[in-house]
């Protein structure tokens, strides 16, 4: 059976004007970068700023085309269509974005708003639009009173729940979340994230759920990748890797997770810090060749500033780029 | 109330509101805290909680349409009071301010080493050539590597995290007696947030600063904090030691806060105990408890009354219902 | 209202001129004090009173009823011109957007650059030998001025709501560029656009005065404001009233609909609206 998306060797690089004197510089925003990811499953990717992330999501959803490599969503490469062709193909995979105060239109009203997918899925549709908009606004939890409002008129954790009804209209098979609870209330993002895994058990749906909380995505992703500047340091099995981080950054991403998502609510012994492993106050240099984290990474030796480690099989399912790899 | 020693800071009932005061928009109510010298104290809230207000409060930075009431008292000196050329004498000097996005609170065209040096300078407690060299060593104290290098360098050509190291090095110049940091790693990744955190309480205690750090994350608060206030609404929920009152919350609200992270007390993928609706806006709080209407446990008491502080182990919660044994205040 | 005015003073005063401005335009159509253009040689050069309240003219012309006319030409001609200018200039601009960093944006926006260089007067006496003079070439001059101008305004904001999510979400959604550009971009852009439209129409009637007045505008015999000052130029001497009328007229007008634009601007200026909250 082939995976619902296929993203194989996927490189963009960017380039930066630097003035008139200066060369142009060229940043690689994502460098060979390759992962499967099957119906009905989550794959988290997690990394700092820079580390191709927004990029990957971009580029997943062809809003971007890649220099090199290939986007395949049940097996075809969408890079390959005629723009009409791929603009019917979208009802497959959708998205939702970050802040939906920035993902709603101001000026739409919601049902508008959620058709929108619709509309280009199925045109025509009468008053059956109205009735199909109405079910995504409840399946989302939103009372059907809401399709004549405008988006300012509902709280943040409402305008991501109007922004996944948009995503669920055509009933796709791949979602991609780029960060979709940080920019909510922290009472809200709970909520968020059920609903999101309610509908991904009711209805099958893959998804690719890009975050920096690591906590969240331990929740949520069957699947990890980390990245790191580009490229995939590490990815495997959400618990395994979580549990037993292959690569340094991992490691020190892990360590990063506060000590309350550490422990139960009613904890008997209060959180010691001095249990954890401190991180070093101190700037961490990039380095300039070979692994991209040996300036920072308490383990690099000469030779992890030389060489450049490629991904490698490390176990059952899980892969480390990393000369010296933990686990 | 007992008095031990006196506090470097002592807030009582501070209130700010906007818009017509026949119907105002109370963004804080009665929030009252005092901190001694050398403490630190966390403030967590979301939005609408008032926290950013309170902390603008302290420093003199509201907006011109805000309307002030209660006291803020600093160094036994009523800052409220204040006129806009006694607020230069406090900002930076005694009260120095981190804030969330270092990008807008830098200026983008002066170099970072003349931004750390301006302080001193300004306040005269140091000649620009001393200035300079303290300028550098603040650099170098906070961490950014290749420090004669760096001075020179413009906010731009720096990363996030070195800004944040910037925007310290400045609030630290003239050794203030109090640090307010607001939101001080929220726009950073993660692995540079525990840098930062970190490097904010070595410099504490090297400092001997007293420090108030306002934020959603819990985990930055329990990391730099011995006293926590929750916020919400514009109001104080419950306020206690941050470990004790972490372990065993005692409102409704701080325990729903605590129990809807996604942590290591559920099973991947098991439902999140959420707390139910959605933060009203400020018109919409209720007369009574803020976190009304949101509560399992709300009456139409706690609808119409506000609560007040009740003693619970170490805690004081602002609820009708606490959680554990009440042992102190009436109904 | 009281204090709606005291929010927004530049947009009652913008709005209350304008109308009373476009009133006195509407009303010279069916009804002026005297004809306009009506000479009477005995009464020529009458100072204002009797039954010519601002006077006559070098030909007896009543001149209150010729700047009642004047008011109605300028106003048509400025409609007429920024109309047409923002209608190219939107359509070019969001166009570019919608094409940003590819060679279509290129071009389009160099050539209305090079458009941009060319002064109004210019072009006005460059169309008069292709169609002779006219209202018709002080029309076509004032739009083409006018297409640069709302072509840059619109590529810039066109290009702030490509770089929003809700744009992102709209290609996510599979809908086309031009699609894009009807459903999002125009309708939030439309605000701005309406703000320097306002602007532009002020600009517009001053500039139709100076082409008029050059000669190269409205021709005799239709009243024009700008003609009106050409003409007394001549009279200054005798009669300085007959250029203060029109100058007067002219300033009101550019005053009017300046405050307008700023008023419109406040109104739709989140930054502004929201200052007060």
């Amino acid at each position: 059976m082939t995976a619902l998306l296929d993203v194989a060797g996927l490189t963009r690089r960017f380039h930066l004007a630097h003035g008139l004197i200066e060369r142009p510089r060229i940043l690689t925003a994502l460098d060979d970068v390759s992962f499967t990811l099957a119906h009905g499953r989550s794959l988290g990717v997690v990394g700092g700023s820079g580390s191709g992330k927004t990029t990957l999501a971009r580029l997943v959803m062809a809003l971007d085309k890649p220099d090199a490599g290939t986007v395949r969503l049940d097996g075809e490469d969408l890079n390959a269509l005629a723009p009409a062709e791929l603009r019917r193909r979208r009802r497959k995979f959708q998205m939702v974005f970050q802040d939906p105060r920035g993902s709603l239109d101001p000026r739409m009203r919601v049902e508008r708003i959620v058709a929108e997918p619709l509309d280009v899925a199925e045109p025509g549709l009468g008053s059956a639009r109205r009735e199909r908009v109405a079910a995504a606004l409840e399946a989302v939890g939103l009372d059907r009173s809401a399709l004549s409002l405008y988006p300012h008129q509902f709280s943040g954790g409402q305008r991501q729940r109007i922004a996944i009804a948009r995503a669920l209209v055509t009933a796709p098979a791949l979602v991609v979340a780029d960060e979709p609870v940080s920019a909510l209330d922290v009472s809200v993002q709970a909520q968020v994230l059920n609903l999101m895994m309610d509908l991904q058990r009711e209805r099958g749906l893959a998804y690719l759920f890009i975050s920096h909380d690591l906590a969240v995505v331990e929740h949520i992703a069957d699947d990890v990748i980390v990245m790191h500047r580009g490229r995939i340091v590490e990815q495997g099995p959400a618990e395994a890797l979580f549990r037993n981080p292959g690569h340094p950054y991992t490691l020190s991403l892990v360590e990063a997770i506060s000590p309350f998502d550490r422990m139960p609510v009613d904890h008997t012994v209060s959180p010691s810090p001095a249990l954890r492993p401190r991180p070093s106050a101190r700037e961490m240099l990039p380095s300039s060749g070979g692994c991209s984290y040996a300036g920072s990474c308490p383990f690099a030796s000469g030779h992890c500033h030389r060489e450049t480690p490629s991904l490698i099989a490390t176990g059952e399912d899980r892969r480390v780029a990393c000369l010296k790899p933990l686990a | 109330m007992s008095e031990t020693a006196s506090p470097l800071i002592a807030v009582d009932r501070l209130a700010v509101s906007f818009g017509d005061p026949a119907r105002p928009l109370a963004a804080v109510r009665q929030v009252s805290f005092t901190l001694a010298p050398g403490g630190t104290l966390g403030i967590v809230g979301e939005s609408g909680s008032g926290k950013s207000m309170t902390a603008r409060a302290l420093i003199g930075l509201l907006p011109e349409s805000a309307r002030v009431s209660g006291t803020v008292a600093f160094d036994g000196r009523d800052l409220l009071a204040n006129r806009e050329r006694d607020w230069e004498a406090v900002r930076g000097r005694q009260i120095g301010m981190v804030f969330q996005e270092p990008m807008t609170a830098l200026n983008p065209a002066h170099r970072i080493g003349d931004q750390i040096a301006e302080g001193l300078i300004h306040h005269h407690l140091l000649d620009r050539r001393a200035a300079r060299a303290e300028a550098l060593r603040l650099i170098e104290r906070v961490g950014i590597a290749r420090g004669r290098e760096r001075i020179d360098a413009y906010p731009h050509e720096l990363s996030g995290g070195q800004r944040q190291r910037v925007m310290i090095a400045m609030a630290l110049a003239c050794k203030p007696s109090l640090l307010i940091a607001d939101e001080p790693t929220s726009a950073l990744d993660v692995t540079i947030q525990a840098q930062i955190v970190e490097l904010l309480s070595e410099l504490r205690a090297e400092y001997g600063l007293a420090l108030i750090v306002i934020s959603h994350d819990l985990g930055v608060i329990a990391d730099l904090t011995e006293r926590t206030l929750i916020l919400y609404g514009g109001r104080v929920m419950e306020e206690g030691g941050t470990s004790a009152l972490f372990r065993a919350p005692a409102h409704p609200y701080t325990r729903g806060l605590l129990a809807a992270r996604p942590g290591r007390h559920k099973a991947k993928g098991e439902h999140l105990d959420a707390i139910p609706g959605n933060v009203p806006a400020i018109a919409d709080f209720p007369p009574g408890c803020p976190f009304f209407g949101r509560c399992t446990d709300g009456t139409e008491r706690c609808r119409l009354q506000v609560p007040p502080p009740v003693a619970v182990g170490d805690s004081l919660a602002r609820c009708w219902f606490p959680q554990g044994q009440a042992s102190g205040g009436q109904a | 209202m009281t204090s709606a005015a005291r929010r927004n003073p530049a947009l009652i005063l913008g709005l209350v001129l304008s109308a009373v401005i476009i009133a006195i335009a509407l009303i010279s159509l069916v009804w002026t004090p005297h004809d306009p253009m009506k000479m009477a040689i005995v009464e020529r050069l009458r100072p204002p009173g009797g039954s010519h309240p601002l006077g006559t003219d070098q030909f007896g012309r009543d001149v209150a009823s010729l700047l009642m006319r004047g008011a109605a030409n300028s106003l048509v001609i400025g409609f007429i011109a920024v109309g047409a200018g923002l209608v190219a200039g939107v359509g070019i601009g969001t166009l570019a957007a919608a094409r940003a960093g590819t060679i279509v944006d290129d071009i389009v926006m160099r050539t209305v650059d090079f458009a941009f260089a060319f002064p109004a007067v210019l072009t006005a006496i460059m169309l008069i030998e292709l169609i002779g003079p006219g209202t018709g070439d002080a029309i076509l001059a004032i739009a083409v001025f006018n297409v640069p101008v709302f072509a840059r305004l619109s590529r810039a904001s066109a290009l702030s709501v490509w770089a929003t999510d809700y744009a992102a979400a709209a290609r996510v959604s599979g809908k086309s560029r031009l699609e894009i550009t009807l459903q999002h971009v125009i309708p939030n852009i439309a605000g701005v656009i309406v703000v320097q439209a306002s602007v532009q129409f002020g600009l517009a009637i001053l500039a139709e005065a100076g082409l008029s007045y050059l000669g190269v505008g409205t021709q005799p015999p239709n009243p024009s404001w700008g003609r009106m000052l050409n003409d007394a130029q001549t009279f200054l001497k005798v009669q300085p009233l007959l250029a203060v009328f029109p100058g007067l007229a002219i300033a009101l007008t550019v005053l009017a609909f300046n405050s307008l634009g700023d008023g419109l601007n406040r109104l739709v200026d989140p930054k502004q609206r929201d200052a007060g909250r």
